[in-house]
């Protein structure tokens, strides 16, 4: 097989060699055409990292707290707190999300406070 | 997604239970939003394709037949909002049925530089995360929903396919396009990098 046939192949087979799902005799066929080109093995290694790079980067799938409670108010739904936006979302009396013993009150600087464990949340100054 | 699907009651979805819808938005909303942010890049457009993803789901649910995962077609709803939302805003240029992003053979890769090895500090910074953000938008949108939808919110071809209603075929074509254009965006900036500091 010639070299600029064993790289059509390469650049034809590479989402599923990249992706781990190519047969193993293609594969194989790949690995050794790799070992050999210097230009695929850059193609193959810079794409690897181009689409770790994106996901790296990516942002986490957490919805910003104002996001929800906007959308929370056009679906017409009741505006419970989740796991991942109830530390913004409690009140005075409600019982500290971090220790459970106590229940939050402000403690004068705007900042909800447990006075059992200490753990504040909210607070418009630093 | 699937795994946390299953949690949910689709029978209560169905009846319109006002709680367990609550529980779907919460477990979906934050992925539909990050892919409607990469694909329609501005904050206030995504937020109108995120609030219109699930007014269509809250509505077309008693009629969801299952014969994809709650996930695909959530997702399938979102990708076609946010295509409305580039079509509204470039009309010329977005048709529904791309001007065939299938129809070339995948363009050759015409950058062959390995910048695999430079330090990870470049990733961090401000200036190369928006150069990461351009090369997202040069793509088209067809190519940008598969590549988001497989390599960002991790779906199989399969579900992709589902997605997009398009073929396993045409999802792997596709996704050969956008990774090989977005590796070219990324080792232009790194050349520009590396002949910068040989100066």
């Amino acid at each position: 097989m010639s070299e600029k046939h064993d790289c059509g192949l390469m650049l034809s087979s590479l989402v599923e060699y990249i992706d781990g799902t190519l047969r193993e005799e293609v594969c194989r066929e790949i690995e050794r055409h790799l070992r050999d080109c210097e230009n695929c093995r850059v193609v193959v290694n810079t794409l690897r990292k181009t689409i770790e790079i994106y996901q790296v980067t990516a942002e986490p799938d957490t919805l910003p707290a104002d996001v929800r409670q906007r959308l929370f108010y056009r679906l017409e739904l009741p505006n419970e707190p989740t796991e991942t936006n109830s530390a913004l979302a409690h009140q005075p009396g409600s019982l500290c999300p971090h220790c459970h013993q106590a229940r939050l009150d402000y403690d004068g600087t705007l900042t909800l406070r447990c006075p059992a464990c200490g753990y504040a949340e909210g607070g418009g100054c630093t | 997604m699937d795994k946390a699907a299953q949690t949910l009651s689709l029978a209560k979805l169905q009846a319109g239970d006002p709680h367990e819808f609550a529980h779907f938005v919460d477990q979906y909303s934050g992925s539909v939003y990050r892919l409607a942010l990469k694909m329609v890049s501005e904050p206030q457009d995504a937020e109108d394709v995120l609030q219109e993803t699930f007014l269509k789901a809250q509505r077309a649910l008693p009629k969801f037949e299952g014969r994809s995962s709650l996930a695909t077609w959530l997702y399938r709803i979102a990708v076609n909002e946010a295509l409305m939302v580039l079509r509204k805003r470039r009309p010329d240029m977005i048709s529904v049925e791309e001007p065939d992003p299938d129809a070339e053979e995948p363009d050759e890769p015409l950058q062959i530089i390995d910048w695999c090895c430079l330090p990870e500090a470049e990733l961090l910074s401000n200036e190369f995360r928006q150069h990461l953000q351009a090369a997202m938008q040069q793509l088209s949108p067809a190519l940008r929903a598969v590549f988001l939808l497989r390599d960002i919110e991790g779906l199989s071809i399969e579900e992709t396919a589902q997605t997009l209603d398009v073929s396993q075929a045409v999802v792997k074509t596709r996704l050969l396009r956008a990774r090989l254009k977005l590796r070219e965006a990324l080792s232009e900036y790194y050349k520009e990098r590396l002949t910068e500091r040989s100066q």
